[in-house]
């Protein structure tokens, strides 16, 4: 997938998000579209290239999504990219329970980095709900799940990928 | 020399891309005017998604309200027709009850008023034949009807009770060919029987009047109490012919003052009103 694909893949699912957001106002805070192509691009193609996702869709999701610090997003995003490109490269990541897993963990931990990032900042931040957010890691899941397989789907590539993904 | 490990590249690379995002942050964090420009270039840049993405939300979700909305309305109108059935039904029920409501108010004061010893019943059927005129009541020995009681309604006298049985009894109209009522015509008192005619003839005849009593067309026939079934006072209706004078007796013509082919409701009188003046409106209006 080129750069201009990675451009659309972002793209299409800040479109699916403002979808949700305006369909179902009160599942939207539950759902995060854009975690999407940033774990495809780190399981499937380069650490650099999911940095790069996770920098365009924090940004996008910080200007429509977020009413806090202008970057946090991208940060939380790039920051997880980086991870994500680095773990693929060691461990196979494909099969469903490691994708599902993987989008759970990257939900997770960027609630944390939020928070994290918030105080360090002296911001103001609600107090966390492990509910809320164990939610959000399972939407996360399921939606990087079906995410790979329309992708792949449409990109042509097996769905057990092509091994670990390169640097 | 050698190249960079990739691993250091992405590291730098990724170093570079969160200190851009730190500057960011910490721009937006010291409050200054309005947006950045990198955040406005962002806007500018996936604004044309999220408009689109808006637009078709907002287009499924009319579109989905529109149908909810369609199946709603749907639903409320066939539960509205029901209603309206329903109500169009109890309507046409109360129209029915309203008229009876009525006749059983009007018996209900014309037994005050004129029976207070009696039995309201209804006409359950009439039989109005040349041979025969009588009505079957809905009221018989159970509710303490006897024979020969007197069965009046609000116009007047209807008949007498001729046979009961435990539900049900049969009263022989005044215009039966058999039957036969003391009466006397109320503006001066004088004497006489008013037979039934039969035939097709719903005309009550007044007999044995005196040929020579004053007698006029008009005049008011009441019943008199001399036959021991009938109390005085009751209308049996008005003189409508009235024959040659001078002889022994003259005939007279009697039209009736109920409409027996309307009688819904009667009063069988139980009391011993036989001879007892009337106190009712009649006897009022009359006077």
């Amino acid at each position: 997938m080129t750069a201009l694909g990675a451009i659309l893949f972002v793209a299409v699912c800040l479109g699916l998000q403002v979808l949700v957001t305006s369909l179902v106002p009160g599942a939207a805070e539950y759902v995060d579209c854009l975690i999407v192509p940033v774990v495809w691009f780190g399981i499937r193609r380069s650490q650099r290239a999911a940095m790069l996702t996770g920098c365009m869709a924090g940004l996008a999701q910080d200007v429509w999504f977020r009413s806090a610090v202008f970057g946090l997003s991208g940060f939380e995003k790039t920051f997880l990219g980086w991870i994500l490109g680095g773990l693929s490269s060691r461990f196979d990541l494909n099969s469903t329970t490691s994708l599902f897993t993987t989008g759970f963990m990257f939900s997770v931990a960027q609630n944390l980095l939020a928070i994290g990032l918030l105080r360090l900042m002296d911001q103001v931040t609600v107090r966390p709900m492990l509910v809320h957010w164990l939610i959000q890691g399972l939407v996360a899941g399921l939606l990087v799940v079906v995410g790979f397989a329309i992708v792949n789907r449409i990109a042509g590539e097996n769905d057990t990928g092509s091994g670990y993904s390169s640097y | 020399m050698s190249s960079p490990s990739p691993v250091r590249g992405n590291s730098v690379f990724l170093v570079l891309l969160l200190f851009i995002q730190l500057l960011l942050m910490s721009g937006s964090v010291k409050g200054g005017d309005g947006v950045s420009r990198l955040e406005a270039a962002v806007v500018i840049l996936t604004s044309p998604v999220a408009t689109v993405a808006s637009w078709a939300g907002s287009g499924v979700r009319s579109m989905f309200l529109g149908v909810r909305g369609t199946l709603v309305a749907r639903r409320e109108n066939l539960r509205f027709r029901a209603t309206v059935e329903d109500l169009a039904a109890e309507l046409d029920r109360l129209k029915e009850i309203e008229p009876e409501n009525r006749r059983l108010r009007e018996l209900l004061s014309m037994r005050e008023w004129m029976a207070p010893e009696s039995i309201g019943a209804s006409v359950v059927s009439a039989s109005l034949s040349r041979e025969s005129r009588l009505i079957i009541i809905d009221r018989g020995s159970g509710s303490g009807v006897r024979e020969n009681q007197a069965v009046v309604a609000w116009g007047g006298a209807v008949g007498r009770v001729v046979s009961v049985s435990p539900g049900f009894a049969k009263v022989r109209l005044l215009s039966d060919p058999n039957s036969g009522v003391a009466a006397v015509i109320r503006h001066n008192r004088v004497d006489g029987m008013v037979l039934g005619e039969g035939g097709d003839s719903l005309v009550l005849t007044m007999k044995y009047v005196s040929g020579f009593a004053d007698v006029s067309m008009g005049d008011v026939v009441v019943t008199s109490g001399l036959d021991g079934i009938f109390p005085r006072g009751y209308r049996i209706g008005t003189v409508t012919y009235v024959g040659a004078g001078g002889t022994v007796s003259r005939d007279i013509h009697v039209s009736p003052a109920c409409r027996i082919d309307e009688l819904e409701d009667v009063l069988v009188l139980t009391g011993r009103t036989a001879g007892g003046l009337l106190r009712g409106p009649e006897l009022e209006a009359d006077r």
